[in-house]
């Protein structure tokens, strides 16, 4: 199955705590804050258009996409949870081209401050428009696809983390063909626009899932996405309220 | 002096307009250019730097501290370039081929420049060439690369070992900073330095070009 998605702004605006944090501050802040963040805020909702898109896989394609340029850590995580997972699914999500190019203008025209909170707020959106893309995969298995088994959780993997060398972003895009929601990949890898996220969905049990943050690769990430929760690795953002659903898995 | 104290105090509130006016106040009372730069905006970003290393306040204050020092310059630097004065040192900056990410490496040109260095910001996706010509035709003895991508950080070292092919090794330092780039690496491919965040950047720059 294949799935195209588009959201609403409000749907990803990022929680301002969250925010701070981008910008290495915490919570707390002063008015002049306060007001910066309202404005980047404003251009958030008035400029992002929040899509998403998802494909789904088996564990035999996703291998083929997984090790194919073979310059995956050879601890990389992620080879240990693929193959068991239950549903397999590529995806992509955007923020499109017009909150980056806001970014490059605000910059450009010397105001810094604002520049900086809009980036900060973009990127926590962007990872919000994953999850929101994550919480959609989930919700197809629960209610109108394949038949889940009882607890299992959807976690996303990006190329880049958790062992997946970036390189794989190449294979990535050949079989989930972003370009429907204006996504393209530059000769780096680097996805266009900007503010985009990329990469897996994962559902299993929760035990298929990393419980620890001791791999090589962890501790050159700053995104701390992940933590345990007793049982598998969390999203730490901010998910809306799920219909009930077994304590938060699918 | 007073007025020099009240524009360092405006920077460091990152009151633009207050800078802009008292700037202008103190080239009128006759100040000397240089001085108004050295002990009123210098001396605030000076201010504002140390806050922000002791976390006192964070980002986004040092940015609206930079635009308000900025504010300052633009009219300093016509008096500044007509005595022939120039900053503490020139460093040539900019993302590596292949990377488009811009923002970290601007923080970085906004902090250096507020520490009074010049800054010769060639932007994003740059060549090992244009780097190396760059500081060549500018005189710099400092080049800072960004990169966040793994995929793109080789070229840093593409960098390094074009210096060395050009016998420009030592004559100008590197120094090179972004998420996925540390001071191991910098090790590992000859760049002379690492720096963890604009903050950091802005200090091994002072230890390399105050060495010379």
């Amino acid at each position: 199955m294949r799935a195209l998605l588009r959201y609403a702004p409000e749907r990803v605006r990022p929680e301002p705590a969250a925010v701070w944090g981008l910008l290495g501050a915490g919570s707390g802040q002063s008015v002049r804050h306060s007001r910066l963040l309202e404005q980047a805020e404003a251009l958030l909702m008035e400029l992002a258009a929040p899509a998403g898109l998802y494909q789904e896989t088996t564990v035999a394609g996703f291998t083929e996409i997984f090790y194919g340029d073979g310059r995956n850590h050879p601890e990389a995580v992620l080879a240990r949870i693929f193959p068991r997972a239950e549903h397999l699914a590529l995806f992509a999500a955007t923020l499109g081209p017009a909150v980056s190019e806001k970014i490059q203008a605000l910059f450009a025209a010397g105001d810094f401050a604002l520049g900086a909170v809009l980036d900060a707020a973009a990127s926590e959106a962007a990872d919000l428009a994953a999850v929101r893309v994550e919480e959609s995969f989930g919700e197809m298995l629960r209610t109108g696809g394949p038949v889940a088994l009882p607890g299992q959780r959807v976690r996303r993997y990006s190329p880049g983390y958790c062992g997946w060398d970036l390189t794989g972003q190449r294979r990535l895009f050949e079989r989930l063909q972003p370009g429907e929601i204006g996504l393209t990949l530059g000769g780096s890898c680097l996805m266009e626009p900007l503010k985009s996220v990329s990469g897996v969905l994962l559902a299993g049990t929760p035990d298929i899932h990393p419980v620890e943050r001791g791999f090589p690769y962890c501790s050159g990430c700053r995104s701390a996405q992940c933590y345990v929760d007793g049982s598998g690795i969390a999203s730490t953002k901010n998910p809306e309220p799920q219909p009930k659903c077994d304590q938060g898995t699918y | 002096m007073e007025i020099l104290a009240n524009i360092a105090t405006a920077l460091i509130g990152g009151d633009d307009p207050m800078v802009a006016q008292l700037t202008r106040e103190a080239l009128n009372q006759g100040l000397p250019a240089r001085r108004i730069l050295d002990e009123g905006l210098i001396a605030g970003m000076n201010v504002v730097g140390e806050q922000f290393k002791s976390h006192e306040i964070f980002l986004p204050d040092v940015l609206l501290a930079a635009r308000a020092m900025y504010a300052g310059m633009d009219l300093l630097k016509p008096m500044l370039a007509a005595q022939g004065i120039s900053g503490r040192g020139k460093v040539v900056l900019g993302t590596v081929r292949g990377d488009l990410h811009d923002i970290g490496k601007n923080l970085v040109a906004i902090l250096l420049r507020g520490a009074g260095f010049e800054v010769i910001d060639l932007g994003k996706d740059v060549a090992p060439e244009e780097f190396v010509a760059a500081a060549r035709r500018e005189n710099a003895t400092l080049i800072g690369m960004s990169a966040l991508l793994t995929t793109t950080m080789p070229v840093m070292k593409q960098v390094v070992d074009l210096l060395r092919q050009e016998g420009l090794h030592g004559q100008i330092r590197t120094i090179i900073g972004g998420a996925p780039v540390s001071a191991e690496y910098a090790r590992e491919i000859g760049a002379d330095g690492y720096a963890y965040d604009g903050a950091s950047a802005v200090d091994r720059v002072k230890e390399y070009l105050e060495a010379h």
